[in-house]
C-alpha cells in the first residue's frame, strides 16, 4: 500500500542521515577525547546508518537511479568521519603555528 | 565596573541586537497565538486571525534574523579592518529608518489586516506573499538601508587598504542576499512564474547566502572566541561556500517539482538536495574537534555552547529533517504538509538562531566583561536547555503530524478539501498540535530566562569570580 | 527542446570539478588559495546554470504556454486524470466553450479577470492559512486544484442554493463564516462580488496548470476532449 511505502521511505531517510549524524559526532569525540569505547560506539551507529539507507534500497518504489544515488551516500557516509578526522587534525597541523 | 572602549559601529551592533532580540519576543507571542489557534480555533476568531498572526510570526523571525547578522557585521567589521566603520552615521541613520519602517508596517498589519483587489494594496498594505508580505514601499526602504550596510563594508574595506579572504566572500554574498530581495519586489498574474522568483528570496536567502554569511560571522567568532588561526578559517569559509553554493544554488530545484516548471526539476532538485547532508556531516566533525581540543575553555562560555548549537543546529534540522522529505517520490506526497514546519523550525532554530545567540553573547561579554574575567552563570544554561527541549519537543510534535497528514491526506485519501479535514482530525494530528503548543510555552518561558540573562550576563561576573576564588581556596 | 536532468547535473559537477583542478594545481589542497578557487568555480558555474535554465523554464511556464494555459482556459472545462506514461497526474482541457458564470470571457476579459483575481489572492493573505501550488501555510486546505474539489458540488451547491459550482464557490467564499464546514471557519474577508468572481476564475486557472503531478492521487475529473 501506498502510504506503508512511503511511511517507510521517509522513516528511513530520516534515520539515514540521523544515525550518520550520531556516527559523525560519537566518533569526534572518542577521537578528541581518546575514548576507544565511544568511536567503536560510533561505528554501531555508521551500520545502522547503512542498514536504513538499504533499507530505502530494498523497498520497492524509487526508480533505480535514485536507489543507486542512496546507496552510493550511504556508503561515503560510512568513510566520512574518519576521512574528515583525519583531513581536520592535517589542516590544524600545518596552520596552527 | 568600566565600561569598554567600544568602536561606535559596536555600539550600533548592540543596538541592532537587542532590537532583534524584541523582535524575537514578538515572533514567539505570535506563534503562541497561531498555536493556539490550532487547538482552539475560535479563538481571536474574527478579531485577530491565524492568518495575521502567522504573517507576524515569520515576518518577525525574516526581520530579526537579518538585523541580528546585521548586528554581527557591525560588530565584527571595525575589528576586522582595524578602524571605525567609515559612514557610521549613515549606519545610525539606517536603523532608525529600518526600525520605524518596521513599526509602521506591523501597526498596518495589525490593524488593516487585508486590502482589496488593486495595486494601492501591493504598495501599502500587504504583497500577500508568504515570508516578503511587507508592502511594496517597505521592500524599497529595506533595499535601501541593505545599501547602507554593502557601502559601510565596502568603504571601510577600501579605507582600510586591506582585503582579507573573509571580507572579499562577506562582500560578495551581500551583494548576492541583498541583490536576490530585488527578485520578490513585481507583480505578475502568472503563478508560476511568480513563485519562480519568489523562491530565489526565500531559497537562495536560507539556503545559500544566509548560510554563507553565518558561516563569515561564525568564522569570526571562532577566531576572536577561540583564537583559531586565521589560515583555517579562511580555508574552511571557502570550503563551505564551495559546498553551500554547489549543492544549494541548484539544490532550489527542490521548490520547483510542482509549481508548473518542467520535469527536469524533479532530477536536478532530487540530486543536490539529496547531496546536502553530505557536507553538513562532514562540517560536524570538525565542531567536535574544536570543541574537544579546548576542551570548552574561553572567557565566553555561553558564545562557545550556542556557537556548538549552530553546527549541530545545522545539521539535525537542515540535515535530517531535510533529507527525509526532499526526494521528488517522496515531496509528492509531504509538500505542503506538516512536514515543512518541522523542517522549518528546528533549521531555523540551529542554523539561524544559535548563531544570533552566540554572537549577541560574544558582543555582550566584550563590551561588559574585564580581562581576567569569564562570562558565564546559572541562568543562560537554564535558558539554553529549555529553548532546546521547547524546540525539540515542538519539531517532535508537528513531524508526527506531518507523518499523519502525508500518509492520511495524501497517500491514502487523495488530497481534497475533505481528505485534509479528515487528516486534521485525527488524533495523531489532534495532539501533536497540543504538544506544540505545550512545548511552545516551554520555549517561551525559556526565552524570558535568555533575555533576563542577556540583561544581566556580564554585571554578575564579579561576584562569580569571588565565589569561584572561595571555592578554589576552600 | 528538452534538457534532460542527468547531463545537467553531470556536466555542472564535472565542469567544476575539472577547471577547480586545472586552476588549482600547484597549490596545495591544505592551502586557503585552493579552496578559493574551487569555491569561485563551483560558484560561478552553478549560478551560470541556473540562470540558463531559467530561460527554459520562464518560457515553459509563460502564460499560454503547454504548462500554464491561455487566459481563455477557463471558458473550457478542466479534467485531472492520471497518466500511465508519464505516471503522474496532469490536467486535460475540454474542447467545448462551456463558460464561466454563464458567459465566455474574451481573451482580453479573462486577462482582465485573472489579474484581477492574483491581486485579490494576495491582498487577502490567502497564503497565510492555504497552501498555493503547495506553498504558503498549513492552516487550511491546498488551493492548486480547488476548482476541482468534489465537495463544491456535494456540499457546498446544496448549502448556498447555488445553481453552478461557480456560483457556490462565489457565494461560499463571500461569506465563508455562514457555511462553516468544521470547527477552522474561514473569516470573512470582504470580498466584493467582483472579487468573488476574479478569485473563482483565477481557481480555475490555476487547476489547469501542469503541475508534474501534484497532488497526486486526486479523484479523477474527466471531460470530453
Amino acid at each position: 500500500m501506498l502510504a506503508d511505502v512511503l511511511y517507510k521511505l521517509m522513516l528511513y531517510g530520516f534515520l539515514l542521515v540521523f544515525f550518520a549524524s550520531a556516527y559523525a559526532i560519537l566518533y569526534g569525540f572518542g577521537r578528541v577525547w581518546d575514548l576507544p569505547f565511544l568511536t567503536k560506539i560510533s561505528y554501531a551507529f555508521g551500520v545502522l546508518q547503512f542498514l536504513s539507507g538499504l533499507g530505502m534500497v530494498v523497498t520497492e518504489y524509487l526508480a533505480i537511479f535514485w536507489k543507486l544515488i542512496i546507496l552510493i551516500s550511504s556508503i561515503l557516509y560510512l568513510f566520512i568521519p574518519p576521512v574528515m578526522w583525519k583531513v581536520v587534525v592535517k589542516f590544524h597541523e600545518r596552520h596552527h603555528r | 565596573m568600566e565600561q569598554k572602549k567600544l568602536y561606535e559601529s559596536q555600539q550600533l551592533a548592540l543596538w541592532y541586537f537587542w532590537t532583534a532580540f524584541i523582535l524575537l519576543g514578538a515572533q514567539l507571542i505570535f506563534g503562541l497565538i497561531a498555536a493556539y489557534q490550532f487547538v482552539n480555533p475560535d479563538f481571536l476568531y474574527g478579531a485577530l486571525n491565524f492568518m495575521t498572526n502567522r504573517m507576524l510570526h515569520i515576518n518577525a523571525l525574516v526581520v530579526w534574523l537579518l538585523m541580528g547578522f546585521i548586528g554581527g557585521i557591525y560588530w565584527f567589521l571595525p575589528l576586522e579592518t582595524g578602524r571605525e566603520v567609515v559612514g557610521i552615521k549613515l549606519g545610525k541613520l539606517a536603523y532608525f529608518a529600518l526600525v520605524g519602517a518596521v513599526a509602521v508596517v506591523v501597526l498596518v498589519y495589525l490593524l488593516k489586516q487585508i486590502g482589496t483587489a488593486d495595486y494601492f494594496t501591493m504598495w501599502f498594505i500587504t504583497e500577500g506573499r508568504e515570508y516578503i508580505e511587507a508592502p511594496r514601499w517597505a521592500d524599497i526602504g529595506i533595499v535601501a538601508v541593505a545599501l547602507i550596510v554593502a557601502y559601510n563594508v565596502i568603504a571601510t574595506t577600501l579605507a582600510s587598504k586591506r582585503i582579507t579572504g573573509i571580507l572579499g566572500v562577506l562582500i560578495i554574498d551581500l551583494a548576492a542576499l541583498f541583490g536576490l530581495y530585488l527578485a520578490g519586489m513585481f507583480f505578475t498574474p502568472n503563478i508560476s512564474i511568480d513563485q519562480y522568483f519568489w523562491w530565489w528570496v526565500v531559497h537562495l536567502w536560507v539556503e545559500a547566502t544566509w548560510e554563507v554569511l553565518v558561516g563569515v560571522l561564525m568564522g569570526w567568532l571562532l577566531m576572536h572566541l577561540l583564537g583559531t588561526p586565521r589560515k583555517i578559517i579562511e580555508a574552511w569559509l571557502y570550503v563551505e561556500v564551495m559546498l553551500v553554493f554547489g549543492t544549494g544554488i541548484l539544490g532550489l530545484g527542490h521548490h520547483y517539482y510542482w509549481i508548473g516548471t518542467p520535469e527536469y526539476w524533479l532530477g536536478i532538485g532530487g540530486f543536490f538536495s539529496a547531496m546536502e547532508p553530505l557536507p553538513l556531516v562532514a562540517m560536524v566533525v570538525h565542531a567536535v574537534y574544536d570543541a574537544g581540543v579546548h576542551k570548552l575553555k574561553t572567557v565566553n562560555i555561553p558564545a562557545l555552547f550556542w556557537a556548538f548549537a549552530q553546527a549541530f543546529g545545522n545539521l539535525f534540522g537542515a540535515g535530517v529533517w531535510g533529507f527525509m522529505h526532499t526526494l521528488p517520490q517522496i515531496n509528492l506526497f509531504s509538500h505542503g504538509t506538516q512536514m515543512a514546519p518541522a523542517h522549518g523550525h528546528l533549521a531555523f532554530f540551529g542554523a539561524y538562531m544559535a548563531a544570533n545567540v552566540a554572537l549577541f553573547y560574544f558582543a555582550l561579554g566584550q563590551s561588559r566583561v574585564k580581562e581576567g574575567y569569564v562570562l558565564n552563570g546559572f541562568p543562560w544554561k537554564l535558558a539554553y536547555v529549555g529553548l532546546i527541549i521547547g524546540i525539540v519537543g515542538m519539531v517532535g510534535a508537528l513531524t508526527v503530524a506531518g507523518f499523519a497528514q502525508t500518509m492520511i491526506e495524501r497517500a491514502t485519501l487523495g488530497s481534497t478539501w475533505e481528505a485534509y479535514i479528515t487528516a486534521q482530525e485525527h488524533p495523531w494530528m489532534v495532539s501533536a498540535y497540543s504538544w506544540r503548543l505545550l512545548f511552545g510555552f516551554v520555549f517561551f518561558v525559556a526565552y524570558i530566562v535568555l533575555m533576563y540573562d542577556l540583561i544581566t550576563a556580564g554585571k554578575r561576573v564579579e561576584e562569580l569570580k569571588r565565589i569561584e576564588e572561595a571555592r578554589v581556596a576552600g | 527542446m528538452s534538457i534532460g536532468w542527468l547531463e545537467v547535473v553531470v556536466a555542472t559537477v564535472l565542469i567544476s570539478l575539472v577547471v577547480s583542478v586545472i586552476l588549482g594545481r600547484g597549490k596545495g589542497w591544505l592551502e586557503p588559495d585552493f579552496w578559493k578557487i574551487a569555491a569561485i568555480i563551483t560558484s560561478s558555474v552553478m549560478t551560470i546554470t541556473l540562470i540558463l535554465l531559467t530561460f527554459h523554464s520562464l518560457n515553459a511556464i509563460s502564460v499560454g504556454s503547454k504548462r500554464v494555459p491561455s487566459p481563455t482556459v477557463i471558458n473550457k472545462e478542466i479534467g485531472y486524470v492520471y497518466n500511465a506514461d508519464r505516471r503522474a497526474m496532469e490536467p486535460v482541457i475540454g474542447k467545448a466553450d462551456v463558460g464561466l458564470f454563464g458567459k465566455v470571457w474574451s481573451g482580453e476579459e479573462a486577462s482582465k479577470i485573472l489579474e484581477e483575481g492574483k491581486l485579490a489572492i494576495q491582498s487577502r493573505n490567502c497564503m497565510d492559512c492555504h497552501t498555493l501550488l503547495g506553498n504558503g501555510a498549513y492552516y487550511a486546505p491546498d488551493l492548486t486544484k480547488a476548482w476541482l474539489d468534489p465537495k463544491w458540488e456535494k456540499q457546498i451547491m446544496p448549502v448556498t442554493n447555488a445553481k453552478s459550482k461557480e456560483e457556490a464557490m462565489r457565494t461560499w467564499i463571500i461569506n465563508p463564516d455562514k457555511f462553516p464546514t468544521w470547527v477552522r471557519k474561514m473569516p470573512n474577508l470582504k470580498l466584493s462580488e467582483e472579487e468573488a468572481t476574479a478569485i473563482v476564475a483565477y481557481l480555475k486557472w490555476m487547476s489547469a496548470i501542469d503541475t508534474n503531478g501534484f497532488p497526486a492521487n486526486f479523484p479523477e475529473v474527466k471531460v470530453a476532449q
